[in-house]
């Protein structure tokens, strides 16, 4: 039952499920002694959170154990926070209204930098103390995970503990830790999960700086560096079979089945490409049991085999005829998240998968064969129009084509044949070309590149602007650069930023990844009141020889492959993909005693 | 084989649009290996709607599915099954009749529903309110559709009216354009009374077909197969 206090909000609001709770496979287990409590935080709205696998994954674990109890929370959209604050409601778990603050541990997700501010948003609304170094013995313990974990430092004041890598073991190590030292203080905790493969306890560690301001050292009474947790082998027990069914429709509502882990096509830009090594295939067998199983607990009308590039899974060619055909009897479509730019991929998707045939979405990621080297995407321009040819013979009726700009080295000639290839994929196709702005994110080959200026990338987006605006079949969107600005600030950033976080909340900043609350000048005003210069941080090269504010968070990666990477962009030559060809020395697998896993030999 | 079952739903369920409901009770039918009849055409969907939508944040135990299945079952094992894959008493299951020859969409014959309006003030507000609308000669008032203004009297779409301790029940129209909601009939009786009327939960009892007797959709097919 949906306590009175809460259902008395809920008439006044916009999207009501969002904070109701009770969904069909919905996990409840009422407190009871021992059993330890954990908060599933996504900081952003209900149906972003609900659309992400890894929270169906950490649900699951942590459910299946008796001694632990796994619950979800979201970011209140704001009228529903504001009523709150009103009422005086605390932010509390989906599963049984119990506040935040009663559980013993809350865990956040790191998917995105701008959703920092909603971080300190759910803390504030659940009357947690934001910062660490305020929380007393009865708080519960504020933990993180996810990509953005990697260079968790402008967020390293709020959080008691943070897991490397991949969660699903090292989550319920942390809750057996926790669980034996129950009497034990915080501190006593903390030093004990400091211990704990691929768990960093950011109080035990301190920054420092030299006097022209850069980033010097981390030193600290715990290990260095911390290494991430993966799992070795991916089988049944990482399927969440039986995953929360949301009533109303959010972002991807279906069943999602992993088809692998990891990518190592090695784009220089791309980050899930580096932090996720090695390639681990799912058994196809495994995927198909698991595809029934999900059905008949869930009812949903449609699966997706998810991964990073789900077309490189080495059974794909047996895999999808039978998924498809077991399905199609109940009424249950395939459908597939990424597609490769080329012709094998589109006319996998077409034949054998049921999908609307209105659109389709490609990213050849940079325009010019020269710019296309420099960030190793493997991919011709033949490539791209072979593969619309193809779309357009299986009766597709338009094509998303998703590219960057402002990647490392580019010129306006890279840009100028970005046009071009558009205006050729154009008289294929009708094209919504797309373009995102480069952010050098940490762990990549790129991590020392300086972002272009906004004025730079803005007044590359209206040379394109200008250049599609007479050609009808080209429609043409491109994301605000001051939010990628910030994406990159804090992407490699230090703990001096927790500062300038806490301040944007303060004067108003939540919600930042969404266009109609990002708010440039109000986190302008933060940085200007903390006395930190943003630009320092996004614009600014760093020498390959200088300590980095990451270095002790280790995804594995050798700093020499990443530097050898780096030059071998600058001369547009080719780093090939280990689960295909040779091993291009990242280091992971030595250094974590793993092996790329797939099913057969995946053929280039 | 063509189904009308009666479902009560709450809590949760009581929060979702109406869109939202069907694709609720689509995956029930999934989850209970219960095959779904397709519509034909270009873009087929599953032969299924619920009779009359629910406003939000109501409670229903009046949910009425008008439903076709692709083959013949067994109603024992078609509740059975549909009993063990609600995923919680938020939603149930509670009678239901097979369909037999041309019968209209259960939506189109509906005329009145029941509901049960809890309010959040004293018994004798409630019991002045009722007085004060039974005694009125014509309730006025104006209601927006989609396309116009309408002006209709209250007095003719009540079709009773009665009150228990803090508790008012209502059987009010359904008919087309002429949809009276409990949340109206607040308003309109606390404008006639002169006084504030708050509810604290409204429930939908019962839904009706017919005009001058009324029967619920299950007799009414009961009386239909003589």
């Amino acid at each position: 039952m949906i306590p009175a206090e809460i259902s008395a909000l809920l008439t006044k609001v916009y999207k009501p499920s969002r904070y109701a709770g009770g969904e069909v496979n919905m996990v409840m287990k009422p407190p009871a002694p021992g059993l330890l409590r954990v908060a599933l935080a996504f900081p952003d709205v209900y149906e972003v959170g609900m659309s992400h696998l890894g929270l169906k994954i950490l649900y699951k674990v942590i459910n299946e154990q008796s001694d632990f109890a796994a619950e979800r929370v979201f970011a209140p959209w704001p009228d529903m926070g504001d009523l709150m604050r009103d009422a005086g409601l605390q932010l509390y778990g989906l599963e049984t209204y119990t506040p935040l603050c009663q559980f013993d541990v809350v865990g956040f997700t790191l998917q995105y930098e701008l959703s920092y501010t909603n971080i300190l948003y759910m803390l504030d609304l659940a009357g947690i103390p934001m910062r660490a170094s305020q929380r007393s013995e009865s708080d519960p313990l504020i933990i993180a995970g996810g990509p953005c974990a990697f260079n968790v430092e402008p967020m390293a004041d709020y959080f008691d503990c943070v897991a490397l890598g991949e969660g699903e073991e090292v989550i319920l190590e942390l809750l057996a830790c926790l669980k034996a030292n129950q009497g034990a203080g915080r501190a006593e905790k903390l030093a004990a999960l400091s211990q704990i493969e691929g768990l960093y306890v950011p109080s035990l560690y301190e920054a420092s700086y030299n006097d022209d301001g850069s980033f010097a050292r981390i030193t600290g009474k715990g290990p260095l560096p911390i290494e991430k947790r993966l799992i070795k082998e991916l089988g049944d027990s990482h399927i969440p079979i039986d995953p929360v069914v949301p009533y109303i429709d959010v972002v991807h509502d279906r069943v999602m089945l992993e088809a692998f882990r990891g990518c190592t096509r090695g784009c220089r830009f791309c980050q899930a490409g580096m932090i996720y090594r090695p390639v681990r295939e799912t058994p196809p067998e495994v995927l198909l049991s698991a595809a029934q199983r999900a059905i008949a607990s869930t009812g949903y009308e449609e699966v997706a085999l998810t991964s990073l590039s789900t077309m490189d899974y080495s059974a794909i060619g047996e895999l999808l005829p039978v998924l498809v055909e077991s399905l199609s009897c109940q009424g249950v479509n395939v459908s597939l998240p990424s597609l490769r730019v080329d012709s094998f991929s589109v006319q996998m998707a077409a034949e054998v998968v049921k999908m609307r045939k209105s659109g389709l979405t490609l990213a050849p990621e940079a325009g010019s064969q020269r710019l296309r080297d420099v960030i190793n995407k493997q991919v011709t321009a033949q490539d791209l129009l072979t593969a619309l040819q193809g779309a357009r013979q299986l009766g597709f009726k338009s094509a998303k084509l998703y590219f960057m700009i402002g990647l490392p080295t580019e010129t306006y000639d890279d840009l100028a044949e970005l046009v071009q290839l558009v205006e050729q994929a154009a008289r294929i196709l009708p094209v919504t070309v797309s373009t995102s702005s480069f952010v050098p994110k940490s762990h990549t080959p790129f991590q020392w590149e300086p972002q272009f200026s906004i004025y730079e990338l803005e007044q590359r987006q209206s040379y394109l602007k200008s250049a599609f605006r007479r050609n009808r079949q080209v429609k043409y969107n491109y994301h605000e650069a001051g939010v990628s600005f910030f994406e990159a600030v804090f992407s490699k950033g230090d703990r001096r930023l927790g500062a300038v976080i806490e301040e944007a909340y303060r004067r108003g900043c939540k919600f930042d990844g969404w266009s109609e609350y990002f708010d440039y000048t109000k986190w302008q005003d933060a940085f200007m009141s903390a006395g930190i210069d943003p630009t320092y941080y996004a614009n600014r090269r760093i020498p390959q020889e200088s300590p980095l504010p990451w270095d002790h968070l280790s995804a594995g990666l050798d700093k020499g492959f990443l530097k050898r990477e780096w030059q071998l962009a600058l001369l547009g030559r080719p780093t090939l993909d280990c689960s295909m060809d040779l091993c291009s020395a990242c280091g992971v697998c030595p250094g974590l005693t793993v092996m790329p896993h797939t099913v057969r030999r995946r053929q280039a | 084989m063509r189904l009308w079952l009666k479902f009560s739903r709450r809590d949760s369920l009581s929060f979702i649009s109406h869109l939202d409901a069907h694709r609720a009770y689509y995956r029930l039918f999934r989850r209970a290996g219960l095959p779904l009849a397709y519509s034909q055409g270009f873009n087929p969907h599953p032969v299924l709607s619920l009779a009359s939508p629910l406003p939000l944040g109501f409670i229903s135990r009046a949910d009425y599915l008008d439903v076709e299945l692709s083959q013949d079952m067994d109603l024992v094992e078609i509740s059975d099954r549909i009993r063990s894959s609600s995923g919680g008493d938020a939603l149930r299951l509670l009678d239901g009749t097979a369909i037999e020859g041309r019968v209209k969409a259960l939506a189109g014959m509906l005329s009145f529903a029941r509901y049960s309006i809890e309010l959040a003030g004293d018994e004798v507000r409630a019991t002045q309110a009722c007085q004060a609308f039974s005694a009125a000669e014509v309730a006025l008032f104006t209601k927006q559709t989609k396309s116009r203004v309408l002006q209709l009297d209250a007095k003719e779409l009540v079709r009773e009216l009665t009150c228990h301790e803090n508790v008012i029940n209502a059987v009010l129209s359904l008919g087309e354009s002429r949809v009276f909601r409990p949340d109206e009939l607040l308003a309109v009786m606390a404008d006639v009374a002169g006084c504030r009327l708050d509810s604290r939960s409204i429930t939908r009892e019962e839904l009706y077909i017919g005009d001058n007797t009324l029967h619920t959709p299950l007799e009414w097919a009961k009386l239909e197969r003589g």
